[in-house]
């Protein structure tokens, strides 16, 4: 008995130190400083997106003073987007539920938009590249759910082949039943490169809801990846409601507004940066990613 | 005599202080069980079904408002014909399209979420513009219903359009200035 302690926190000690070490890795994905890019999804009381409202209506502000809008652009815009389907062995059950979403997203995509769809479990790989494509070829339908959940290197993944996109918006789908078991990245780093990308993340929880410790922490950690990037969290209870979510989503990123604006201080010094818009109209929510990191000069 | 009373009376005091306790005491033991249960979620089923029940109520009203926007363009182009052969006089029916006009496009602005702001209020007594006459309303009329169902096709049920809001806004004037003519 003794033993298989032992070996358990050996092994535990071993995994660690592997976590340790990957996280350390420096690995940045660069972004031209001398412009902040903003997409910002402005809703109403009952959450639709909200259309037509024009430049004057608006003002960024940093680090809580305002600043000068440089450009403005509105639904026209194409985007990019990538799909990360979660293959890990947790979602057997769900894994036709989340193919048939997937679908439901390509097919609302506009001529000009772009996505591509990736699935992760232990590994993350690229089941179709970027595209305006709305068919999947065989590895699509291929998929089957096996392993563990690296979400955070699914999102820094697809973050960084987002950062080489020339669209302004993009976004990343995540369907997740839960949160990461197994990557190299932390949730952290993800997530900066996600905002150092100018993506927005929604994430859609597709665990069963049940509301055990567990599950409160895994639904956190992906409620989490959508308020700080500007994107949206979506709990659906699966079938007609999942097809509608992505809709929805597919939707809203065709009506966002894309603003941009030069900051004071362009020192880089690594520091972080609040980020709020506001819109001058009553009763609007608007959601846009909350900041941004200097890049750090060498 | 007045001893024993009194005893009794301490007696019942207490067993009414404890009783009272012990009540309380068996409510407060289960808050979570009782609090759980009040917050538990309907079963997935029930939800999908409600859920399915909302999506095909939102198309219906989105159905229903662009068939809104669809009659609003043919009063006005009947109001237009009206007017021509009646030599730019507004005959009753006419009055009575106007009304419906007007009943359609509020109905449409409110399920944008649009409404009158003060600003509106003021310059409605004032009419759209001075010097408007009434054919010239009209031909207004039918260009701002057209700008109108052009926008709400463009917009989906998952979104909304200011656009569409401020030409309501501007259908709505000109109806209502026709209509105190």
């Amino acid at each position: 008995m003794i033993y298989v302690r032992l070996i358990t926190l050996l092994l535990a000690i071993a995994a660690g130190c592997v976590s340790i070490v990957a996280q350390g890795e420096d690995e940045t994905i660069k972004v031209d400083s001398s412009i902040v890019i903003l997409n910002a999804a402005v809703t109403d009381a009952s959450g639709k997106a909200v259309r037509g409202l024009d430049r004057s209506k608006f003002t960024i502000l940093e680090d809580g003073v305002a600043m000068p809008i440089k450009t403005f652009d509105t639904e026209d815009l194409p985007f990019a987007a990538a799909i990360l389907l979660d293959a890990s062995g947790s979602m057997q059950d769900r894994m036709s539920l989340a193919r048939a979403a997937a679908i439901e997203f390509l097919n609302g995509l506009r001529a000009g938009d772009n996505a591509a769809v990736y699935k992760f479990d232990s590994k993350v790989d690229v089941l179709q590249d970027f595209s305006h494509s709305r068919d999947l070829g065989d590895r699509f339908y291929d998929v089957k759910a096996d392993g563990m959940t690296a979400l955070n290197d699914a999102i820094f993944r697809a973050a960084g082949d987002l950062s080489n996109r020339p669209e302004k918006r993009r976004a990343i789908i995540v369907l997740s039943d839960g949160a990461d078991t197994f990557s190299k990245k932390s949730s952290d780093k993800a997530l900066k490169a996600a905002m150092a990308a100018n993506v927005m993340i929604y994430t859609v929880d597709m665990s069963e809801k049940d509301m055990s410790g567990a599950r409160v922490q895994d639904r956190g950690a992906l409620k989490n990846f959508a308020e700080k990037s500007g994107g949206r969290f979506v709990e659906t209870p699966g079938g007609a409601a999942l097809r509608e979510a992505f809709t929805r989503i597919v939707n809203e990123l065709g009506t966002q507004y894309t603003l941009s604006y030069q900051p004071a201080n362009t020192k880089s010094d690594g520091k972080w940066h609040s980020i709020e818009v506001r819109v001058a109209r009553p009763n609007l929510t608007i959601r846009t990613r909350k900041g941004y990191n200097a890049p750090k000069g060498k | 005599m007045l001893k024993t009373v009194f005893h009794i009376f301490l007696t019942s005091v207490f067993i009414l202080a404890g009783s009272v306790l012990v009540s309380a005491q068996a409510e407060d033991r289960f808050p979570d069980e009782h609090s759980r249960r009040r917050e538990a979620p309907p079963p997935v089923g029930v939800r999908e079904m409600l859920e399915k029940m909302r999506i095909d109520k939102e198309k219906k009203d989105y159905d229903e408002m662009l068939a809104r926007g669809e009659d609003v363009i043919k009063l006005a182009d009947q109001l237009e014909k009206s007017l021509g052969d009646r030599g730019g006089q507004l005959s009753e029916a006419d009055r009575a399209k106007l009304q419906s006009i007007e009943k359609d496009v509020k109905k449409i602005r409110s399920e944008l979420g649009g409404n009158d702001d003060a600003d509106d209020e003021a310059k409605e007594t004032e009419g759209p513009s001075g010097g408007l006459t009434v054919s010239s309303a009209v031909s207004s009329l039918k260009s701002t219903s057209a700008a109108l169902l052009q926008e709400l096709k463009q917009s989906s049920r998952f979104s909304i359009s200011v656009p569409a809001i401020e030409a309501s806004n501007a259908t709505l004037k000109l109806a209502r200035f026709l209509l105190r003519k």
